[in-house]
């Protein structure tokens, strides 16, 4: 049995995690399991998982340690956790969140705490960058997106270095380069796919851009490098972001 | 070059000749046979066997026709041609079926003659002097042959005997204090210089010294040249001879056959070579016998179907190593094969991740209006292999004989494949595949186009698919052939295509294409292509010596230039040509301004077929001008099949927005640009009957256009208001120069050829309205003004804005910052300059440059080819050169990502009009060709080869010389102004170190 594993704390991005988990859930054609790591206070994960009729897990120990842990079940698609405990304006994601991104080799949904996702995804934002090592990494959620019917907005921001050098004879030239574009980094069927091109920083418009669009998700793939010159995007994109960011490790 | 798979060798000895060879040079006496008294009835009829094979064969003798066509009397049928080069590379004879008939002969002057026998008696009396006894022996057409040792043992000794002569004759030589036969061979040429003797050639084959005019080299040469005009290059040619090694310290006579045009070619002897052999050169030995099993072997390797290889010359091949998923595209659009009717992508012949294979008919259209697009035809290049899809190893275009040479590996075999788009029968291809192991199968030869509804049958052994679009069809037919061993399978396919613009086409055209091809048979459809093409680059290559790899990107811009267009009937040419479906197909300006001026100096059918399809379109365009209640035609910004405009209204900007389009309804230059290229073609072909009928006619409606669009103020000055120049950033201007002056050039040039057939009154008025048109030209400063306003918007140049060029700036800025700055997407007021420049202020072209150049973003193809072209007549060479480089490669090196949708034609063009334009300072100047060159920095040599009035015409550019020729002559104007003819003789001009001018 497939698993998407919602890891709950006790902060207010559990909630939110618990409903980005269920709409993933689909997504990935799995099952929700609820994972707590016991603190000392007390936990709203039991009450959160019963009302929503899903199981529930509960390890004792460092939090990241039993995340990752149990993220190594081959049955688990992905794992979904809170960005950080508190609400406010853009704030790195916090330690525990950036802990585990960076150890899981498998799909990572980071939920900001202020997020209000929606039960059922319908829209993602695919930032991509236009190598084949993102492509590659972005492919399979990619396909199952579009098996799921969903509407994939694919965001490539260029920066004026990377700013097409012709378009002679618009509007076949700017099909013509998004027609290739697409082709060649991604390989599922164009027919769900909208291309959205802007110029500016990854890092300040991808958040903009999800939000004018109304996505119901973000989907990055990153080389989970966080040390300092690396994944400035993804820092980031997680610390602005006001809905959930699916993040998936490039190999 | 990409080796292949190869048959069981049935050569003995040498790893060199294992493989197909296109032609065979050869000595006759020593090597196919061992003297002249021998029976030669199996080299005859190994021959004629060859020449029936399609092997071209030449023989090389010092000796006369009498001799070798005596002893050989082949009578061959052909398709390979027989050559005897013969009379130590005095003459050459052609043998059919006939027998042999002289194609070309050096005769000698009196004066010359004279001299020979003066240096003939000199060296007799030279080696007399030294107490040689020697005797002019004969005294044929331009040589004297000198016997060293005339003694009735030595009178006609055998090749085999060669050492043994040797010995005898440097022995009498030593007696006569004479070092040896290379001191002789001094003395002779030493007579032969002091007789007056320009280049005496003087040879030795041991017994005699030989004083000519001419040697094997003038034979070798000359039937290099010739198997070059059949599209056989230097490594697909065998050199056999006896006397390749030194001989008594002299080189070979054979050796003469080395020369520079056939370097490349694969050397054997079959000699005793008592030296050795050079390190280029492979000793087999065994004398006749052997030459006679290696004509067999290569006559099997025909029969048995063996591929030939592909050149491995760089400056003429484009080789594409395995495959890249993500370059695939860009990689079948490089590799495509059109020949002015059919256009193939060059997709591997196994289905591949990340191809997009096509087969796209000129001129056939589905779908109306703005989603008009080139209706995709069945697919003839695509093979059903037995196990796993084939990995490409390799693939090889080889722009000189239009073949692409494909090699995968499948299931552990190599499948080696050659494919072609007959030039010579346009919509007919072919291509063989062999392969070790029954890798292939016989499945159904062509393959519906994606997504695609096609009617399928048989007739015979033939198979059709017709698909239909509305309101074009296009119908495939095709015939497989599978033959060989069950170890060395060869598949020969067969394709024909026809299309009708309208309707559904019927099959039988197809088929009958295919019948006759598969009647001709792989080799004889090879045979023919790949002499066409060798014919079509007679008359356009361009050579740039000492840049090797611009060498290439001009070549393969020559080459699919050279595709592009039929030589009959109609000729849309889209602007990526057949190579893609990017821009659906349609016919911009890009074809009349860019690619035309190409054809019509150097494929002018071709040409004329362009202008024909706009002059069957012009009652649609005389329709819409009518529709829009003014007079003349207006012919559409795109255009597909039935003339009408087939621009998109809308589209979505990159930020997805989706915004107006109105090139279509405001470009209307494209009006001017249809008469500029039918002047263009007029001008270089000097075609009256085109002239005084459908060319007239195209400038004279399209003129009225301008007479009625012009809008006349209180003060009697002319606009043109609310249009889009070609930079496109700015749209709905007043007075763009651009437009303007174009309309001002096409008014007066429908005056002028309107003399006679236009009524007076009109003609009258158009020159009125032209001088009334105004042109935004500030005398002050020399800079036209782009458009009425263009000078109050925001300055900015693109360095301000961008860190590199090309770029498009709209992106950028975006639309609204674009639209009110000074910012130029391509070439606009120069174009001017570049298309008109009788129509320029004297002078203007360098403060507009200087003006315009910073501000342009190049966010267009067509504009880096333009600046070149300029910077070079600007006399600003580095520059000048960078363009031209940015220019050519912008599809080799996928610049922009833009060339998986197809080839950017125009660009190619521009690349070509650099060179003879800019570089050259080719341009039509009445009824002569003004030449005006300037060399790049580092360049060599740039030579053109090009057609001006019917003349075939050469022009050859050297640092500080020019020298040009032109069969027959034409009138040429010098950098200096001075009328001269140009004759088939070089004609040689120094060239000072000045700048050139400019082109007005």
């Amino acid at each position: 049995m497939t698993t998407v594993i919602a890891a709950l704390d006790s902060n207010a991005s559990a909630k939110p995690a618990l409903t980005t988990a269920v709409a993933l859930a689909s997504l990935f054609d799995a099952t929700v399991v609820g994972l707590h790591v016991r603190e000392n206070r007390a936990s709203a994960a039991a009450e959160l998982t019963r009302s929503a009729g899903i199981e529930l897990r509960e390890r004792d120990g460092l939090p990241v340690e039993q995340i990752v842990a149990a993220a190594r079940d081959p049955a688990v698609a992905a794992v979904v956790l809170g960005a950080r405990g508190v609400h406010g304006g853009p704030q790195p994601a916090g330690h525990t969140a950036l802990e585990v991104i960076t150890r899981i080799a498998k799909p990572v949904a980071v939920v900001p705490p202020h997020a209000q996702p929606p039960p059922k995804i319908s829209r993602i934002l695919v930032p991509l960058e236009g190598t084949s090592q993102s492509s590659q990494a972005l492919e399979d959620t990619i396909k199952l997106a579009h098996d799921r019917r969903l509407e994939i907005l694919v965001l490539h921001i260029h920066s004026p270095a990377t700013v097409p050098a012709f378009a002679n004879h618009d509007p076949h030239a700017t099909r013509a380069w998004e027609e290739e574009f697409l082709t060649r980094y991604i390989s599922s069927p164009h027919d769900r796919v909208t291309l959205l091109r802007r110029l500016g920083v990854p890092a300040d418009d991808i958040v903009a851009v999800a939000h004018e669009a109304t996505a119901d998700l973000i989907v990055l793939a990153w080389s989970q490098d966080l040390t300092a010159g690396h994944a400035h995007v993804v820092s980031e994109t997680l610390a602005r972001s006001t809905i959930p960011v699916l993040l998936l490790p490039a190999r | 070059m990409i080796s292949g798979t190869s048959p069981p060798a049935v050569t003995r000895g040498s790893a060199a000749l294992a493989r197909r060879f296109e032609a065979v040079m050869f000595d006759w006496d020593g090597t196919a046979v061992p003297d002249r008294r021998a029976d030669a009835v199996r080299v005859r009829q190994l021959v004629e066997q060859a020449s029936a094979s399609g092997l071209e064969l030449a023989v090389v003798s010092g000796t006369h026709l009498g001799n070798v066509d005596g002893q050989l009397a082949a009578r061959p049928v052909g398709p390979g041609g027989v050559v005897l080069a013969l009379n130590r590379g005095s003459e050459v004879f052609r043998v059919d079926r006939d027998g042999p008939r002289l194609v070309s002969r050096r005769v000698g002057t009196e004066e010359e003659d004279a001299a020979l026998s003066r240096a003939a008696r000199l060296t007799v009396q030279r080696l007399a002097a030294r107490g040689l006894v020697a005797r002019v022996v004969s005294e044929r057409l331009n040589r004297r042959k000198i016997d060293l040792i005339p003694e009735p043992e030595w009178g006609d000794p055998s090749k085999a005997r060669i050492a043994d002569l040797l010995e005898a004759v440097e022995q009498r030589l030593h007696a006569g204090g004479i070092a040896g036969l290379p001191e002789a061979v001094e003395i002779a040429r030493a007579a032969g210089a002091e007789a007056g003797l320009r280049d005496p050639r003087v040879t030795s084959d041991a017994k005699h010294v030989e004083l000519g005019l001419t040697d094997k080299s003038d034979s070798a040469r000359w039937i290099m040249g010739d198997l070059w005009r059949c599209g056989i290059g230097p490594d697909q040619v065998l050199i056999v001879g006896d006397e390749l090694g030194p001989l008594g310290g002299l080189l070979g006579s054979d050796s003469r056959l080395l020369v520079d045009e056939a370097s490349g070619a694969t050397a054997v002897s079959v000699g005793v070579e008592p030296g050795g052999v050079p390190p280029n050169v492979t000793w087999l030995g065994g004398g006749p016998d052997a030459f006679v099993a290696v004509l067999e072997d290569q006559i099997a390797r025909r029969v048995r179907g063996e591929l030939p290889i592909v050149s491995r010359d760089p400056a003429w091949t484009l080789t594409i190593e395995a495959t890249e998923p993500l370059l695939e595209r860009v990689h079948e659009t490089l590799l495509t094969l059109a020949d002015g009717r059919l256009g193939t992508r060059g997709s591997v012949l196994a289905e591949q991740a990340g191809g997009d294979p096509a087969v796209l008919m000129s001129g056939v259209y589905t779908r109306s209006g703005s989603e008009t697009h080139l209706l995709a035809a069945p697919r003839w290049n695509t093979i059903a292999l037995d196990g796993a899809p084939g990995a490409p190893v390799g693939r090889v275009l080889d722009l000189h004989a239009g073949v692409q040479r494909q090699v995968l590996e499948c299931s552990g075999d190599r499948l080696d494949a050659l494919l072609l788009s007959s030039l010579a029968r346009p919509a007919s291809t072919a291509l063989r595949a062999t392969a070790c192991s029954a890798s292939f199968h016989l499945a159904r030869p062509l393959e519906p186009p994606p997504g695609a509804s096609c009617e399928e049958g048989e007739s015979g052994r033939i198979a059709w698919m017709r698909v239909c679009g509305r309101p074009g069809s296009i119908v495939a037919a095709a015939h497989d052939q599978v033959h060989g061993s069950a170890e060395y399978r060869v598949l020969d396919r067969i394709a024909g295509y026809e299309g009708v613009p309208r309707g559904v086409v019927d099959q039988s055209a197809a088929l009958d294409r295919v019948r006759e091809a598969v009647e001709l048979g792989f080799d004889r459809l090879l045979d023919e292509h790949r002499r066409m093409w060798a014919s079509r680059w007679e008359d356009a290559d361009v050579r740039i010596g000492g840049d090797p790899k611009l060498q290439l990107a001009v070549r393969f811009a020559i080459f699919h230039l050279l595709g592009c267009a039929a030589e009959d009937g109609e000729a849309a040419v889209g602007a990526r040509g057949l190579s893609g479906t990017a821009y659906r197909g349609h016919v911009f300006w890009d074809s009349d301004v860019y690619v035309l001026p190409f054809l019509a100096a150097t494929l002018p059918r071709a040409a004329r077929a362009m202008l024909e399809y706009r002059v069957r379109r012009l009652p649609a365009a005389m329709r819409v001008a009518r529709s829009e209640k003014r007079d003349g035609a207006r012919f559409p910004w795109e255009s597909a099949s039935s003339g009408q405009d087939v621009t998109p209204k809308h589209m979505r900007d990159h930020r997805g927005e989706v915004v107006p389009v109105l090139t279509g309804l405001l470009e209307e230059h494209i009006v001017a640009d249809v008469a500029w290229a039918a002047a263009c073609y007029i001008d270089w072909t000097g075609d009256q009957a085109f002239a005084a009928g459908p060319g007239r006619e195209l400038i004279v409606q399209t003129a009225r256009w301008w007479a009625s669009r012009i809008e006349p103020d209180e003060h009697g000055r002319g606009h043109i208001r609310g249009v889009i120049g070609p930079d496109e950033y700015h749209e709905r201007v007043d007075d763009n120069a651009y437009t303007n002056v174009m309309a001002r050039w096409n008014l007066r040039r429908a005056a002028e050829i309107g003399a006679g057939a236009v009524d007076e009154r009109e003609r009258h008025r158009w020159l009125e309205l032209a001088d009334a048109i105004v042109d935004g030209y500030d005398p002050a400063t020399g800079i036209y003004e782009q458009f009425a306003g263009f000078h109050a918007l925001e300055p900015l140049l693109i360095a301000q804005i961008a860190p590199q060029r090309p770029v498009s700036a709209e992106i950028l800025l975006g639309h609204e910052r674009t639209r009110h700055a000074q910012v130029v997407k391509q070439a606009d007021v120069l174009m001017l300059h570049y298309l008109v420049p009788g129509e320029v202020a004297a002078g203007s072209l360098t403060p507009n440059l200087d003006f315009y150049e910073p501000r342009t973003a190049h966010g267009s193809t067509l504009s880096p080819g333009v600046h070149a072209t300029l910077l070079a007549r600007a006399g600003r060479l580095e520059p000048a050169l960078e363009m031209l480089r940015l220019a050519a490669h912008i599809d080799l090196d996928d610049i922009g990502h833009v060339a998986a949708g197809g080839l950017h034609l125009a660009a190619m063009g521009g690349v070509w009009r650099t060179l003879a334009l800019g570089f050259a300072g080719l341009r039509p100047a009445g009824d002569a060709l003004a030449i005006d060159p300037v060399l790049a920095t580092g360049w060599e040599l740039l030579e053109l080869r090009l057609r001006f009035r019917g003349s075939r015409v050469r022009v050859h550019v050297r640092p500080g010389v020019l020298e040009a020729s032109a069969d027959p002559p034409v009138t040429a104007v010098t950098p200096e102004g001075e009328r001269v003819e140009l004759t088939r003789a070089n004609k040689r001009f120094d060239l000072s170190p000045t700048s050139p001018r400019e082109s007005s």
